[in-house]
């Protein structure tokens, strides 16, 4: 509003041009003025920054409320199955240290490591409570992104064991689909495809014909899937380690 | 002084008695705010430039009030609401910064 | 433009000019006091209806928004105590297995120690460390902005954003292009550990993930992705971020570090057999004699 134009100051020459004028306004000077404007500026840029910064950032409070109650469903299980564990693992060591009955309770518990890391490493055959699923699929409509969300469902619901067509399903399984012809780790699946899996039957059962999920999926595919729970499954198929070649164990 | 610590009083008796606005007072209460406001800063500068009228003060904060709660029915009731009530904010909020910017250059010369 | 000018320059009430001049005319100081009886008044009343503008315009916390919070908060109260547990874990895992080594050794039994050592490999319970890659997967620009997709709860993915299935499609493919181990934003990938979806968020092993989704791959990084990038998910890959410009980071790495997952504990699957050896037998995928 008031349009005076700034009279250069501290005799320089009127006709000093823009560029050298912008050239004196870059110089660093330890005015007053000058430090006022650095500090607004930094200020500016913080600022920016923060902004910049918050609207992409997504954590938690992006979600629904629906999802942040499944969340919380999620590691609720995760946190007491963790509490639970921690628990044992200090009464055994308790144990082991007292000395009492010592030799038997570390080969008791170092065999029960054994059992439990050869189960999940899939070089160990199972047996336990569980489901079996019978995939009758005549148009061979069951792809692999069926079976490895199937594979998924299944941990999801707390699967300790998995045996699908012959072929146990441990971390590393992946499947393939080529033309209609399922395989799992390179071992073709044949038709009807068998799901064997060890947990809980009815969490298991529940998990694969809940509205939207496994076994309707099959149906709408136009193949049947007949689900039992089990008091008893084997899973017997092994499963060979990898070698592993390029990885190493941190010590 | 006394002006600003009565604005002082009412916040704090608004705050205090916390009172419930009806349902339907409230697309209103937003743009009488801004108008207001307006009014408030030009009284400012009024006293400032020393031409300060207390009935003029008080007018022009009622009828803005009033003006811009028209406005805002009106536009309802015509379906352009939201617009009107844009248009009533931004014609006030240039209002608002100029007159700050007098009261501005009164108080600091700047 | 003669609107904008005349309330650019003329900004204040002409009102108070006139009433000026009037009392000016008439022998009159032109400015009145502003201590009168009515100024204070609507004074007070200005300040009133800012406190109860405020008050009633600010967005509620409503009940819907606290329970949120309060939701938010149990999920990170109990994240941390997750955190804390597995870290407990560790250590416990790692004082019983020295005790117990301590005592078979005294017994002579030390075969059993390490067996579980190796197997504890195999099983994703012991940390790997290796060359490798790192892939990252984060959600297109455009849908970050629009982040808040409404209260829909699991069907609705909105495109661009990384999705679970996208997730298992490409893990799904890294282990056929011969990766050794994955973690996923520092998640080992154990027998046991799904990945999932609560509505929008993306869950591994009960555990939610915060984009970008980084995923520690170690192996032999040429070849993976040499198996990887013409198979299924190196296509499905590449389309998700043509199509739906999902951004996509390959970079292949020397020292990789994977963590295990010290929590492994079975609880209903039991050895069908006493001590079959860790090799298995000559048809892996045959029906074994019950």
């Amino acid at each position: 509003m008031s349009g005076t134009p700034s009279s250069p100051s501290r005799g320089h020459r009127p006709s000093a041009g823009p560029w050298r004028r912008l050239v004196r306004l870059g110089r660093p000077r330890a005015t007053k003025a000058n430090v006022l404007a650095a500090s607004l500026a930094v200020l500016l840029g913080v600022g920016i920054a923060t902004q910049v910064q918050l609207t992409q950032e997504r954590g938690l409070s992006q979600l629904s409320q629906p999802d942040l109650v499944r969340v919380l469903d999620n590691i609720s299980v995760r946190a007491s199955r963790l509490d639970a564990q921690v628990r044992e693992l200090e009464a055994t060591r308790d144990r082991l240290r007292s000395g009492t009955g010592t030799t038997a309770e570390a080969l008791a518990q170092a065999q029960k490591r054994v059992d439990t890391l050869g189960i999940l490493a899939g070089t160990v055959a199972a047996k336990g409570p569980g489901m079996r699923m019978s995939i009758s699929d005549p148009g061979n409509q069951v792809t692999g992104p069926l079976v490895l969300d199937l594979i998924q469902e299944l941990r999801d619901a707390g699967a300790e064991s998995i045996e699908i067509g012959g072929v146990r399903v441990v971390a590393s399984s992946y499947v393939e689909d080529s033309g209609g012809r399922l395989s799992i780790d390179g071992k073709p699946v044949g038709r009807p495809v068998l799901v064997t899996a060890i947990g809980d039957p009815e969490t298991l059962a529940s998990a694969m014909m809940i509205p939207g999920g496994i076994v309707e999926t099959i149906r709408q595919k136009g193949a049947t899937a007949t689900l039992s729970k089990q008091p008893t499954v084997e899973v017997t198929a092994l499963h060979q380690p990898l070698t592993l070649t390029q990885a190493t164990p941190v010590p | 002084m006394i002006p600003a610590l009565g604005l002082l009083l009412g916040l704090a008796l608004g705050l205090l008695l916390n009172p419930s606005v009806p349902l339907w007072l409230q697309p209103y209460l937003p743009i009488a705010i801004v108008a207001a406001l307006d009014a408030v800063f030009g009284g400012v500068r009024a006293v400032l430039d020393g031409i300060f009228n207390d009935k003029v003060f008080v007018v022009s904060f009622l009828s803005n009030v009033v003006v811009a709660a028209l406005i805002v029915f009106l536009g309802d009731q015509l379906g352009v609401g939201s617009q009107l009530s844009t248009g009533v904010v931004v014609v006030l909020g240039v209002r608002i910064f100029s007159n700050v910017a007098s009261i501005r250059r009164h108080l600091f010369r700047a | 433009m003669t609107l904008l000018t005349s309330m650019l320059e003329r900004p204040l009430d002409p009102g108070y000019q006139a009433a000026a001049d009037r009392r000016r005319a008439a022998g009159r100081l032109p400015a009145t006091s502003t201590r009168t009886p009515i100024v204070l008044v609507m004074v007070v009343l200005t300040g009133f209806l800012f406190a109860v503008g405020a008050r009633s315009l600010r967005p509620q916390p409503t009940a819907a928004s606290a329970a949120k919070a309060q939701l938010v908060q149990r999920i990170e109260a109990l994240q941390a105590r997750s955190s804390a547990s597995t870290a407990r874990l560790a250590a416990l895992t790692g004082e019983v297995q020295s005790l117990e080594a301590l005592s078979l050794r005294q017994s002579g039994a030390g075969g059993l120690e390490s067996r579980s050592r190796s197997l504890a490999v195999q099983a994703g319970a012991a940390a790997l460390a290796g060359p490798g890659l790192t892939l990252t997967l984060d959600d297109s620009p455009q849908s970050a902005a629009g982040a808040d997709a409404g209260s829909r709860p699991s069907s609705g993915f909105s495109s661009g954003r990384v999705s679970s299935t996208d997730l298992q499609i490409v893990v799904n493919g890294l282990w056929a292009a011969g990766a050794e181990a994955i973690s996923v934003n520092g998640h080992r990938l154990t027998s046991t550990a799904a990945i999932r979806f609560a509505g929008q968020a993306i869950i591994v092993d009960f555990r939610p993930l915060a984009r970008p989704y980084v995923l520690t791959v170690l192996g032999d990084a040429d070849r993976i992705r040499r198996v990887f990038d013409p198979a299924f998910a190196g296509v499905y890959l590449s389309q998700l971020h043509q199509a739906l410009k999902i951004q996509v980071g390959w970079a292949p790495g020397s020292s990789l570090t994977v963590p295990g997952d010290p929590s492994l504990r079975l609880s209903f699957a039991a050895p069908l057999r006493r001590d079959v050896g860790s090799a298995p037998g000559p048809s892996p995928t045959g029906p074994a004699t019950p």
